[in-house]
């Protein structure tokens, strides 16, 4: 089944959220952020987006290995309905991203490895959505979207975290020689924030995929009542 | 011109052969969709960018005659991904064609 | 040594300053609490479109 049944995992996501919107905007900072200031107060919101949006992208490819292994028609509505609501999370992530870079960097858009990578990689899963709408048969639609979904994953990892390994230099941080996490000042306390604000979001998102998924079955369902009375 | 025709040539063996196996398998799943010619290089572009940076890169390298160690690291993560696209290509195939 | 241990008062003052900076006006809280309000909707709508899921589900049983 689709549902997830433990109920607490909805609870344990509203509450690290809520924690994290409160605490996240009233939590003291390091004084050595330089030009970030209090933006710094974004990786509470901004990067979780893209760590809930790969562990999310790593279910739903777990889920469409399975749909190929087993023909359940089930595992491959969950795939699919992870997958976009990872795709959901890339773009708020993307555009989050755009948003603190027009006002940190001066544009919201370098040319830099990280993003460049990430920009391709939302193209692929594009093709993903593509090909879920130029196929007519359920099944066959099923089968080429799960495998073009098991196909792109590795290639999208590679391509957002080997990529921006391998270049020089880089202005977003977590890439390269650039700044990271633990440049900061030891005495700060954001990660007390920053772990619980990606397992609040990526729960979160997995609500939303939950409730997608569910729909999609149900939907399923009736139209196979339809087809047999 | 070419400094360096040994590294290159095998620069250009190692991309020209992920970017062939990429398009076997994104233009075998395109066959099989109602617009092939539309969505064949709507798939298969994304796929074939990094393998293009890093060909492009090295082989930048190999022209400029760095020597075959500076472009060693590009060659060794090109041959990996054709690997893991090779075997993925090798594995998921049978999926694409059956009917 | 003097340096070194200005550096750290300097270190141990500053994060005060820009937080008293920021909170001067006490208007963050505004802000606060209009997110917390949107973020508590937001998840009222998210539970009741699981209940209704829910019952949907149990009625096609």
């Amino acid at each position: 089944m689709a549902k997830i049944p433990y109920k607490w995992y909805k609870i344990l996501a509203i509450l690290l959220l809520g924690y994290t919107l409160i605490y996240g905007l009233l939590i003291p900072l390091p004084a050595d952020v330089g030009m970030l200031d209090e933006t710094i107060r974004n990786l509470f919101y901004h990067v979780p987006m893209w760590f809930g949006m790969m562990i999310i992208l790593m279910i739903a490819w777990i889920y469409s290995i399975l749909y190929l292994q087993n023909q359940n028609p089930k595992h491959e509505i969950i795939a699919r309905a992870l997958t976009f609501t990872g795709i959901l999370m890339g773009l708020c992530g993307l555009f989050t991203g755009m948003f603190w870079g027009y006002n940190t960097w001066g544009s919201p858009w370098t040319n830099d490895p990280k993003l460049n990578g990430v920009a391709v990689g939302m193209t692929m899963y594009a093709g993903y959505w593509l090909i879920q709408k130029s196929v007519d048969d359920g099944e066959k639609k099923a089968r080429l979207a799960s495998v073009y979904n098991i196909f792109i994953f590795p290639l999208f990892i590679a391509l957002i975290f080997v990529m921006p390994k391998l270049a020089k230099f880089s202005i977003h941080p977590g890439s390269g020689e650039s700044v990271n996490f633990k440049t900061y000042n030891k005495t700060n306390n954001m990660e007390m924030v920053f772990y619980p604000a990606i397992i609040g979001w990526t729960l979160f998102f997995v609500w939303i995929a939950e409730i997608r998924a569910r729909y999609e079955i149900l939907k399923q369902r009736k139209e196979n009542e339809k087809l047999f009375a | 011109m070419v400094d360096d025709t040994l590294s290159f040539l095998l620069i250009a063996i190692v991309t020209g052969g992920g970017i062939s196996s990429v398009f076997t398998i994104s233009s075998s799943i395109a066959a099989k969709t109602n617009h092939p010619g539309m969505l064949l290089p709507v798939l298969t572009f994304p796929l074939i960018v990094p393998l293009l940076l890093i060909g492009v890169k090295a082989s930048k390298k190999a022209t400029d005659g760095l020597g075959f160690m500076t472009s060693f690291p590009d060659v060794l993560i090109l041959l990996l991904m054709n690997i893991l696209i090779v075997v993925l290509g090798v594995l998921l195939v049978k999926f694409i064609w059956k009917e | 040594m003097k340096n070194f241990l200005l550096n750290t008062v300097i270190a141990d003052i500053t994060p005060q300053v820009t937080e008293s900076l920021f909170r001067t006006s006490g208007k963050i809280y505004v802000v606060v609490g209009i997110l917390t309000i949107i973020f508590s909707l937001i998840t009222i709508y998210l539970i009741r479109l699981d209940a209704k899921i829910t019952k949907l589900e149990t009625a096609s049983k």
